[in-house]
């Protein structure tokens, strides 16, 4: 599936973190809460193009909506403030509060959009051989990628663990309840299969030299092509636009 | 009437790979049967479409009148056992005998009867010497041995063996044949899936054959080990005698050395 991957997705990681990092900037530099909104949908076109588009947006509105409904209901009722727009008993909504949410929640949205995007086009392994790159020490790198990886992979061992659980009559389908009390048993086994397969990986990295003194080669390659200058080069001359044009107003 | 129906079932991953085509089986109770094929044909995938961890994406799959599309794999479990092709990924306890004794206890058997089918499988499977040892600390050959003891124990009327014979001793296998034919005597209906064809000839008579997502074969095992065209498009090889009959040109239907030896004997 990955073999004809979109230009995009073939950017060297860098070059995907400065997209990350111009449109972090950008929702801070335009005033407003319009722009910072806009991120959202421009980071799904930017993931449409990589060919992530349904697992960008899936992610980015399921973990975003959750956060904006609950600081939108937190801060226009409790931020302090005379305009009061709608009351219901003590409750009522205040103006002051609702431009906080909205200035607040369209942060939130561009920064997190921007980093999911992030995360969502590069491959871990492709960030990590490019920290390697910069001079970074393997081992520091080998932190970074379990660490990243950690989370997939519980989620997958749970599965694996519920799935033998099920065989044996376990009932892990059906309600919430039933689900969490499904839960519940496989953390032992997941705490203690993660224990057993450090000492393998521990033999295993060592099989494979990691601890050597050496300058170390890889076989896997990532190119900058002529792209990352262009995009590089496109995102500083369009901050710069922006900055001048922020400056001059 | 058949005791395990799959009609027309097929089966695509949440990745969109469609790994069981079309497939149509079905098994009597107390029948015991082969499933062979070569890696990636979808076997592991079909087999579990039979005890409901997966649901087929299309088509039907019928347990003793229980559509698995309405059931949980937790409600079936009582009537299909899969041992897993990796005794990894399905033991999850720190002694084999607490491993062993889930699954019936699950099920809400007596304490006497958890006990005594606790026992019985251990014994069945040869692992009553390491009921107190950790299983992640035994040899994968006896772990694959603790996964099939702890399906045995929930005594469900079917019981699948998913490559039980890989990386087995000469010991293991007879163990392993050994209680399939018990279990097969009891009435139970044993699926094996195996790389084996010696173990196949030797254990078995209704072989089902698949390739490329789809069963190609399902026939006495006599003609399937002589039916070449099956075999080439399964990519797989007749047994050892057979072969040796086919080369040597006599016969047409040998499985076994001493059939082999009559035949020769008619030749001398
Ligand atoms: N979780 C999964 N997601 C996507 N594809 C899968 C998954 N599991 C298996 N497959 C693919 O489905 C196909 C059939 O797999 P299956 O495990 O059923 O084969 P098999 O006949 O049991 O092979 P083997 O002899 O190697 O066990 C394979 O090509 C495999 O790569
Ligand atoms: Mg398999």
């Amino acid at each position: 599936m990955n073999n004809e991957r979109s230009m995009l997705s073939r950017l060297y990681p860098t070059t995907k973190f400065m997209i990350t990092i111009a449109l972090c900037l950008a929702a801070f530099i335009v005033p407003g809460y319009g722009f910072s909104y806009a991120v959202l949908p421009i980071c799904m076109v930017l993931a449409y193009f990589a060919g992530s588009f349904k697992e960008f947006s899936n992610l980015a509105i399921k973990a975003l909506l959750m956060i904006v409904v609950f600081i939108f209901i937190l801060q226009s009722f409790f931020y302090p403030g005379h305009d009061i727009l709608w009351s219901w008993g003590i409750f009522s909504i205040k103006r002051e509060g609702v431009e906080f949410a909205l200035f607040l929640t369209s942060k939130i949205v561009a920064v997190a959009s921007a980093f999911i995007l992030f995360f969502r086009i590069t491959k871990v392994k492709d960030l990590v051989h490019s920290l390697e790159q910069i001079g970074l020490p393997s081992k520091v790198t080998y932190v970074i990628l379990s660490t990243l990886q950690l989370i997939p992979e519980m989620k997958k061992l749970t599965l694996v663990i519920m799935d033998a659980q099920k065989t044996r009559g376990v009932e892990t389908e059906g309600k919430l309840l039933v689900r969490m009390k499904a839960f519940l048993p496989t953390l032992s086994p997941l705490i203690l299969g993660s224990v057993a397969s450090t000492e393998e990986r521990v033999l295993t990295l060592e099989s494979r030299a990691f601890s050597a003194n050496v300058k170390k080669s890889s076989i896997y390659t990532l190119e900058k092509t002529k792209y990352d200058r262009l995009v590089q080069i496109l995102l500083i001359v369009l901050l710069a636009i922006l900055i001048v044009w922020r400056v001059a107003l | 009437m058949s005791f395990l129906t799959l009609t027309n079932a097929s089966f695509a991953y949440p990745n969109g790979y469609k790994a069981v085509d079309r497939v149509n089986m079905s098994f009597n109770k107390g029948e015991s049967v082969a499933i062979v094929g070569q890696n990636g044909a979808g076997k592991t995938t079909t087999v579990k479409m039979m005890n409901g961890l997966l649901k087929p994406s299309e088509g039907d799959v019928v347990i003793d009148g229980w559509n698995t599309r309405d059931y949980t794999t937790a409600q079936i479990s009582r009537k299909v056992g899969y041992v897993f092709q990796n005794p990894d990924d399905q033991i999850f306890h720190n002694d084999v005998y607490s491993e062993i004794e889930f699954g019936p206890r699950k099920l809400g058997l007596p304490e006497e009867q958890v006990k005594a089918n606790v026992m019985k499988a251990a014994e069945l499977a040869g692992v009553v010497p390491f009921l107190k040892d950790n299983p992640y600390n035994l040899p994968y050959s006896m772990r694959k041995f603790v996964t099939i003891a702890s399906v045995i124990a929930m005594d469900s009327s079917v019981i699948i063996l998913d490559e039980p014979t890989a990386g087995q001793d000469l010991p293991a296998m007879e163990r392993l044949a050994n209680l399939i034919e018990t279990l097969n005597q009891e009435g139970k209906t044993i699926i094996t899936i195996t790389h084996d064809m010696e173990f196949v000839v030797n254990n078995f008579h209704r072989v089902i054959v698949m390739a490329n997502r789809q069963v190609i074969a399902d026939d006495d095992k006599r003609a399937i080990f002589w039916n070449l065209d099956v075999l080439e498009r399964a990519m797989l090889k007749q047994p050892h005698i057979s072969r040796l009959g086919y080369s040597l040109g006599i016969g047409h239907n040998i499985l076994a050395i001493p059939e082999l030896a009559d035949e020769l004997a008619k030749h001398k």
